[in-house]
């Protein structure tokens, strides 16, 4: 286990899954706390200057009472990838400068979802209920998708899972190298296994704990030798000076690590975030440069560079992919049709167009 | 003996109580004219209390501005109530809570000076149970932790804060900065006079691009005509506010600010007739324009709708 877990705390409602004793014999030496002194504990970490710090050692086991598959909150205004988001927790023990999981101050520890057969049973259900339609099904939106697996085990049932489903495909997105439980399966083409990836110098200075690039990289090639399909993250792109070099060198490693016709995307997205995450970022890391520069507010009410800007780092960007995969598939994250059509060339003018273009890879 | 038996009268001279203390400070950015009034009306109604300390000074723990007035006016001795100097700097300043903040809503400012002296003498467990409730102020810690840096800055922007002068996050950000930085901020915003929006923007503006460029503001402020703009006494304030506000913007947001200027240009070309403007998406992000037409009626609106071409597909 990488990430030091120091409580455990569980609802009075979550004691009876079996998941929690699954957890607590895999963290023997963690504290923990049920009840009033989880409620006292709960309340203690609100009142500290920097909850979440500290909320990264705390482990949180609760049941999950909604759906558990529902779709990426995209917006009206920019085009959304129709990616729809398995809800298996919250929060991660991870703790890059740039998380926009910073600006939820309320929810400061790590969830987990441990009703584990409600999460497999909403799943097929979904699926079922669906026939018709192909679903892009992600677990790394609110939480990375494999940080807690050594404790969970979650990934493998769902690769399980979707071996054996036509209409649908797993994307296990992640910042660590915690692949070796998934290597036994047999994803039969339905698992993409992909990584966050950013230029060496951010990942170094701002993915704190997260597994170095090189590492990252090493993993997909693992992968990808036992049959999982690979996707590759740029997100949040930072345009700092010398940032040209820098994330080219990024996309020339991927390629002299793994081939084209094993990547089913690169997604590309210059950094976002809502007003309230740079105060959030202020308050727990002191000033942050980048989050100083010329942030305007985008057509979301998200602080966004100039368009321009966005372009010029996208055709870059896409360029350099180009250079060693021509055909591979690039995607822009919640960006409008106008920076699609300058950046990427591609006519991409609603939601349902960028769903069909992704959707293709995995059919 | 409960803290109240404890406390013996006394008769002092108010110029003999150590105002600026602030030990047990609850303060209070209103004038004092009204007090002033009353006192000299009517005297003092309630007797101050106060504390002799170790060093034998003696501090106010209540009625600051009633001993504040009582010297204004002249009295060289008043009646008020002497506390021990056993007496624990908690338990006088939750007496001097209750009395205050029993009966009147603090401002902002105020209530982080409150905030700032609460954390430093009690747990803040007790702090958020017994008191942030009062005060109307959620139990989150980093905002705890802000409110805090708010409550040690400089009397002059705490009053400047207290009377909407500033906005709270333009004190947050004061708080984080260099004092020097801070205090030359503050010259410059009281010297030209904006409002709290707009003085808002300027050091939201400024505090942006100290941290991006890796100066400090005052070297900003010496750099690119900036001083030039604010000490230029032949242009009345407000257009020199205005000026400089959009010297800061430029710099903040070159290209938006190119966009801009370049649309502006693009559309004094068209020489538009009277009644129609032109306007750019939000933040220029895309080409799409806005086109505005004034009519004179709605027969006349029909009119020109009528006469363009059908909907396509991309019209957007």
């Amino acid at each position: 286990m990488l990430f030091p877990i120091e409580q455990i705390w569980i609802d009075d409602d979550a004691q009876d899954e079996s998941m929690v004793g699954q957890i607590l014999r895999r963290l023997p030496q963690a504290r923990v706390l049920m009840g009033r002194a989880r409620e006292e504990a709960s309340r203690a970490l609100l009142l500290e200057p920097d909850p979440l710090t500290r909320g990264k050692r705390i482990l949180r086991l609760m049941r999950h009472r909604g759906a558990f598959v529902k779709p990426c909150p995209g917006t009206p205004e920019y085009v959304c990838c129709g990616l729809q988001i398995l809800h298996i927790g919250q929060g991660c023990p991870m703790d890059c400068r740039y998380c926009a999981l910073q600006a939820y101050f309320n929810r400061p520890v790590l969830e987990v979802f441990v009703n584990v057969d409600d999460l497999m049973e909403g799943l097929r259900r979904h699926l079922e209920d669906n026939p018709d339609r192909f679903h892009r099904i992600c677990t790394g939106e609110l939480a990375d998708s494999l940080a807690l697996d050594p404790l969970t085990g979650l990934a493998a049932r769902l690769v399980e899972l979707f071996s054996g489903v036509r209409n649908a495909s797993l994307e296990i997105k992640t910042k660590t190298d915690y692949i070796e439980p998934l290597l036994d399966l047999d994803p039969r083409g339905r698992v993409v296994m992909s990584f966050s990836v950013n230029a060496p110098e951010v990942s170094k200075s701002e993915e704190r704990r997260a597994a170095p690039l090189r590492r990252r990289l090493d993993a997909a090639a693992r992968a990808r030798d036992k049959g999982y399909r690979l996707g590759f993250h740029f997100d949040p792109i930072i345009p700092m000076p010398g940032w040209e070099d820098a994330y080219a060198r990024t996309v020339d490693d991927i390629f002299e690590t793994v081939g084209p016709d094993e990547i089913a995307w690169i997604s590309l997205g210059v950094l976002r975030y809502v007003p309230e995450l740079k105060e959030a970022v202020r308050g727990r890391f002191g000033p942050v440069p980048y989050f100083h520069d010329a942030f305007q507010r985008g057509l979301d009410g998200k602080s966004r560079l100039n368009v321009q800007r966005r372009i010029s780092v996208y055709r870059h960007l896409s360029e350099r992919i180009g250079m060693s995969a021509p055909d591979c598939r690039v995607y822009l994250c919640m960006e409008s049709p106008y920076v699609w059509e300058e950046s990427l060339g591609l006519r991409i003018v609603s939601d349902d167009d960028l769903t069909a273009y992704l959707d293709e890879a995995m059919r | 003996m409960s803290l109240l038996e404890s406390m013996r009268p006394i008769s002092l001279n108010p110029d003999d109580v150590d105002l600026d203390d602030p030990t047990y400070l609850i303060p209070h950015f209103g004038e004092l004219e009204a007090l002033v009034k009353s006192v000299k009306a009517v005297g003092l109604i309630n007797k101050p209390l106060v504390q002799q300390r170790f060093d034998n000074r003696l501090v106010p723990v209540l009625g600051r501005r009633r001993l504040a007035v009582a010297a204004i006016v002249g009295l060289t001795a008043i009646d008020a109530r002497m506390a021990p100097p056993e007496v624990s700097e908690r338990e006088c300043y939750r007496l001097a809570f209750w009395e205050n903040c029993g009966h009147r809503k603090l401002d902002r400012a105020a209530a982080a000076v409150v905030v700032r002296r609460l954390t430093d003498l009690f747990p803040v467990q007790t702090v958020a149970d017994e008191f942030l409730p009062v005060l109307g102020i959620q139990a989150r810690g980093p905002k705890l932790a802000a409110l805090r840096k708010v409550g040690g800055l400089e009397l002059a922007i705490l009053k400047a804060f207290a009377a909407g002068r500033i906005q709270e996050r333009t004190a947050v950000l004061f708080a984080e900065m260099d004092v020097k930085d801070r205090l030359a901020m503050f010259r410059l915003i009281t010297r030209l006079g904006t409002n709290a929006n707009k003085s808002a923007e300027i050091v939201g503006y400024l505090h942006d691009l100290s941290i991006l460029r890796g100066q400090s503001v005052c070297e900003l402020l010496r750099e690119g005509g900036a001083a030039t703009v604010v000490a230029d006494e032949e242009i009345p304030l407000p257009e020199r506010a205005r000026r400089f506000r959009d010297l800061l913007r430029s710099w903040k947001f070159p290209e938006l600010v190119k966009q801009e200027r370049e649309f502006l240009f693009w559309k004094k070309e068209l020489s538009l007739p009277p009644g129609v403007e032109v306007r750019p998406v939000e933040s220029f992000e895309g080409e799409e324009c806005f086109v505005e037409i004034r009519v004179r009626s709605r027969d006349e609106a029909e009119r020109l709708l009528r006469g363009l071409p059908p909907e396509s597909s991309d019209t957007p």
